[in-house]
C-alpha cells in the first residue's frame, strides 16, 4: 500500500528536489525505512546514531502529531506522513 | 482573588506612594500584565519624554493569571519609553518575582521620578518602602539580590534588580532576578539606573483567591499532560533553548560575523549536546531547573570548565547566548560562550543586543572602518575570544572610547563612529536583531521589521512556520478564533499568506504577555499547544471573569494599536531605517551565502517585502502608513485614549 511522505524543504536536496515520495509500510517506522532505503542521506537527518528519532524531528500522520512511539503508528493506504522540523525556540 | 491585586504608584523624587484597587472595566480591556503596562504608558509618559530623565514611567508587572492555579505563570512584565530606541520599551522575564509581587498585594507598579541617591523598593504584604541602596551600588545581579535577603533576614525575598551596566546606563540593560531571568530587551535596566532604583524586592504571604479552585486544578492538570506529553517539550526540557542550535545553523538561518554570513563553520564545541555534556560534568545530571509553575525546565546549570573564568557558576545559555558570543563574532569554544553568558548576567546587559554589537564592532574593524586607535589597541578581529569578553567589561562598566560609544546603542554608535558605519547595522527600530538571519524566511523577516520593540523574535514571529507543517495543520490554527481563508503556506520560503501569520502570532503573543504566562507553553513553540481556545477557560476557572476567544483576540488587538499609538506618537513611520518597519538594506541587496539548496543565494525581495507590510497593515486595520484608522480606532474603543482611568 502506498503512503505519502512530504519532506521537509530543508531535507529536499537530499530526495533529489521530491516534495513528496510515495512509500511503502505498515507502521511510520516502516515507511521511513523504505523511504531511508532509497534516500540513505535521509537517515542522517531523521536519526541519531544509536538509531532513536532526532529529537528536533516530530512525525505528523495525517492532522496529528505521532509523539510518542511515533514509529509503531500504524499507517493505512492513503495515508499521509509529514517530517517537520522544530526549529521555533530563541 | 487574584482580581484583588492592586497597582503602587511610587513617586521616587517625592516619595510619595499610592495604592489603587484595579477598575474591572480597565480588566476586561486590558487583562493585565504587557496589555495593561501599554495602557499606563500611553497615559503617563509625557509626549516627547527623555528616556532616562524622571518623567519617564516605568511599569513594572504580573499577568492577570500571576500565581492562580495556572502553570507557568511566572512572567514578569516591565515597561517604559526605551533609552535605547525612542520608542516602545518592554521586556519579559520568568523567574519567581512576578507570583511574589502578587502574593505581596500588587499585579502593577508605576514608578515616576528619580531618587536623590541610590534606593531600592521593598514590598512585603501590601506595604511599600523606600530604602537606601548606597550599599548595593556597585554589586553585581546576584550580589545584590542576596544582601537585600541578609539585610531584611529572608532568604525567600525575590528581586527584580540592575547591575552595573544599568548603573552606567548602558542603553541596553536589563532588568534581571534570580541567576538569569533577564527582562533583556530595549535597556529597562538603564531606565531603573535612571531613576536611582537598584532594585525592588518583594515578599508576600497574602492569600490569592482563585474563583473555581476545583475546575482550575482539574483543568490545569489537562494543561500539564498537554505540555508534558509535546515533543518539542521534552527536547527543550533536556537541551533547554539551545536545542535548535545545530538544526538551525547546518540548513544556513543564523548570523555569523555580523551578517556576512548564514552559517558557522566549524562550531562542533558550542553544540547543545556539548553544553549539556559541560553542564553533566560540572552541575550533575539533573542539572535542568525552571521558573515558577514550570512543566519545562529549559534552563541549565552549570560551572565554566576551564579558562580565565573557570569554576565560575551560572544558568543558561541560552540559544540567544551562542549565538550572542559564538555565530555572531565566530567565537568557536564553549567556555567563552559561557563566559560571556556569565558576565552579562553579573552586569545585567541585553546578551543579544551586546553580542550584536561587538559584531557589528568587528565588522567594522576588519573593514578599517574603526582601528586600534578606537579600541585602545584591542586586536577586535572575529574569532578573537579575548578581545570579545573585553569588550564585554568596557561597555558595561563604559570604559575607554569604544566601550562608551557602544554602550550608547547602536544608531548613536553609528553617529559618533561615522563613515559608512551605519549601513552595516542589524537593527530595526535602533534595536539589533537576534542572531537569526531571515533572508530565507520572508515571515520572518516581516516579524522583525514590524515588531513593536524593535527587531525581535518574541512580538510576532511565526516560529511554526518553520516546521513545515501539514496544511490543514495550519489552517486549523490561523483560521480561529476569527476566520481566515485566505492563502497559508507551509512554505518557510514562500511570501503569500505570511502577513497574515505574523498578525495573528502579534495577537497571540499579546494575550500570552497579558496573562503573564510563558511562550513555551504556548503554539509558538508547537502547534499542538494552548493557544486562544484554550484560555478562556483558565481565565474563568482562575479568575472569575468571562471571555470567549474572539473577545481574549479582541483585547490582544487593542493592546497591540495601544502600543502603535505609542510608537506613531514618539516618531515611527513607515520607511524609516532608524524608526521603521524597515529593514537594513543587506536583507535585500546581498545574497545569503551558505547553507542548506532552499536557503543558499537568497535575499528579501524588497517589491514583495513592502507587499507583506501593506497587507500586514491591513489585517491590523491601518492605513498604508501604517497608522490606525478611524474604523479601528473605534472599534477597539481607543478613540478616547488616553483616557486616564489609572
Amino acid at each position: 500500500m502506498s503512503i505519502k511522505v512530504s519532506i521537509h524543504k530543508t531535507h529536499r536536496h537530499l530526495t533529489g528536489g521530491l516534495e513528496t515520495v510515495d512509500v511503502k509500510g505498515q507502521t511510520v517506522g516502516d515507511c521511513l525505512k523504505d523511504l531511508i532505503e532509497r534516500y540513505p542521506e535521509m537517515g542522517k537527518v531523521l536519526f541519531k546514531p544509536g538509531g532513536k528519532l532526532h529529537p528536533l524531528i516530530e512525525i505528523y500522520l495525517n492532522t496529528k502529531s505521532t509523539y510518542p512511539d511515533e514509529l509503531k503508528k500504524p499507517v493505512k493506504a492513503g495515508d499521509e506522513i509529514y517530517i517537520t522540523l522544530m526549529l521555533a525556540g530563541g | 482573588m487574584a482580581l484583588d491585586r492592586k497597582i503602587a504608584y511610587i513617586d521616587l523624587s517625592t516619595g510619595k506612594i499610592e495604592t489603587r484597587p484595579i477598575p474591572i472595566e480597565v480588566r476586561k480591556k486590558f487583562l493585565g500584565g504587557r496589555g495593561l503596562d501599554a495602557y499606563l504608558l500611553y497615559n503617563h509618559a509625557p509626549q516627547g519624554c527623555d528616556p532616562l530623565g524622571p518623567d519617564n514611567p516605568l511599569m513594572i508587572s504580573g499577568g492577570i493569571l500571576t500565581a492562580t492555579c495556572a502553570s507557568a505563570t511566572a512572567r514578569t512584565h516591565i515597561m517604559a519609553k526605551s533609552p535605547l530606541t525612542g520608542l516602545l520599551g518592554s521586556a519579559n522575564m520568568g523567574g519567581f518575582f512576578a507570583p511574589e509581587m502578587a502574593w505581596a498585594g500588587f499585579h502593577h507598579l508605576v514608578i515616576k521620578g528619580k531618587a536623590k541617591s541610590p534606593v531600592y523598593i521593598w514590598i512585603h504584604n501590601g506595604r511599600i518602602e523606600i530604602r537606601d541602596a548606597a550599599y548595593l551600588w556597585g554589586k553585581s545581579t546576584t550580589e545584590t539580590q542576596w544582601a537585600i535577603r541578609e539585610e531584611l533576614g529572608d532568604e525567600d525575598i525575590k528581586s527584580a534588580v540592575i547591575g552595573q551596566a544599568g548603573e552606567k546606563l548602558v542603553r541596553y540593560a536589563n532588568v534581571m532576578t534570580g541567576i538569569k531571568n533577564a527582562a533583556g530587551r530595549t535597556g529597562m535596566g538603564a531606565v531603573m539606573g535612571s531613576k536611582n532604583l537598584k532594585a525592588v524586592a518583594v515578599r508576600g504571604t497574602m492569600d490569592i483567591r482563585i474563583a473555581h479552585p476545583v475546575d482550575a486544578l482539574e483543568h490545569n492538570k489537562h494543561f500539564i499532560d498537554g505540555i508534558t506529553g509535546a515533543k518539542v517539550n521534552k527536547t527543550q526540557g533536556a537541551l533547554g533553548t539551545p536545542f535548535i542550535w545545530g538544526a538551525t545553523n547546518s540548513w544556513g538561518g543564523l548570523r555569523n560575523r555580523n551578517f556576512q554570513y548564514n552559517q558557522m563553520e566549524y562550531a562542533d564545541d558550542i553544540e547543545p549536546e556539548r553544553l549539556d555534556e559541560i553542564a553533566t560534568e560540572t552541575i550533575g545530571p539533573h542539572h535542568m531547573t525552571g521558573c515558577f509553575g514550570c512543566q519545562v525546565h529549559c534552563r541549565a546549570q552549570y560551572k565554566i570548565p576551564s579558562g580565565p573564568y573557570a569554576g565560575k557558576y551560572d544558568e543558561g545559555p541560552e540559544y540567544t547566548s551562542q549565538g550572542a558570543f559564538g555565530a555572531e563574532p565566530d567565537c568557536r569554544k564553549a567556555e567563552t560562550v559561557l563566559a560571556g553568558n556569565h558576565l552579562v548576567n553579573q552586569y545585567g546587559v541585553d546578551n543579544l543586543e551586546i553580542g550584536s554589537m561587538i559584531a557589528w564592532a568587528m565588522e567594522l574593524f576588519e573593514l578599517g572602518i574603526i582601528t586600534t586607535k578606537e579600541t585602545d589597541g584591542l586586536d577586535l578581529r572575529f574569532g578573537n575570544d579575548e578581545a570579545l569578553l573585553e569588550m564585554v567589561h568596557r561597555i558595561c562598566l563604559r570604559k575607554g572610547w569604544l566601550g562608551d560609544v557602544l554602550a550608547e546603542g547602536g544608531i548613536p554608535a553609528s553617529e559618533k563612529i561615522g563613515k559608512n558605519s551605519f549601513d552595516y547595522l542589524i537593527q530595526v527600530k535602533g534595536m539589533n536583531n537576534l542572531h537569526s538571519d531571515e533572508r530565507g524566511t520572508p515571515g520572518l523577516a516581516l516579524n522583525i521589521a514590524t515588531a513593536s520593540r524593535g527587531s525581535d523574535h518574541l512580538r510576532s514571529r511565526p516560529a511554526i512556520d518553520l516546521y513545515h507543517l501539514p496544511e490543514k495543520v495550519m489552517r486549523k490554527i490561523y483560521s480561529s478564533p476569527v476566520p481566515y481563508d485566505g492563502p497559508l503556506s507551509s512554505e518557510h520560503t514562500d511570501y503569500e499568506g505570511k502577513p497574515w501569520q505574523v498578525f495573528w502570532h502579534q495577537n497571540c503573543y499579546m494575550a500570552v504577555d497579558c496573562l503573564g504566562i510563558c511562550k513555551y507553553h504556548t503554539v509558538f513553540l508547537g502547534a499542538t499547544l494552548p493557544n486562544f481556545e484554550d484560555w478562556p477557560k483558565v481565565i474563568y476557572y482562575n479568575t472569575g471573569l468571562e471571555f470567549t476567544p474572539v473577545e481574549l483576540w479582541e483585547i490582544a488587538e487593542r493592546c497591540n494599536n495601544l502600543e502603535r499609538l505609542f510608537n506613531l506618537r514618539e516618531g515611527l513611520t513607515r520607511n524609516d531605517l532608524k524608526k521603521g518597519d524597515m529593514l537594513n538594506h543587506r536583507y535585500f541587496d546581498e545574497p545569503t551565502r551558505r547553507g542548506a539548496p532552499d536557503v543558499v543565494g537568497r535575499t528579501i525581495d524588497r517589491q514583495k517585502f513592502n507587499k507583506m507590510v501593506d497587507e500586514f497593515y491591513s489585517h491590523c486595520g491601518w492605513d498604508k502608513k501604517g497608522v490606525p484608522t478611524s474604523e479601528t480606532m473605534q472599534r477597539l474603543g481607543l478613540n478616547q485614549e488616553p483616557s486616564h482611568l489609572l
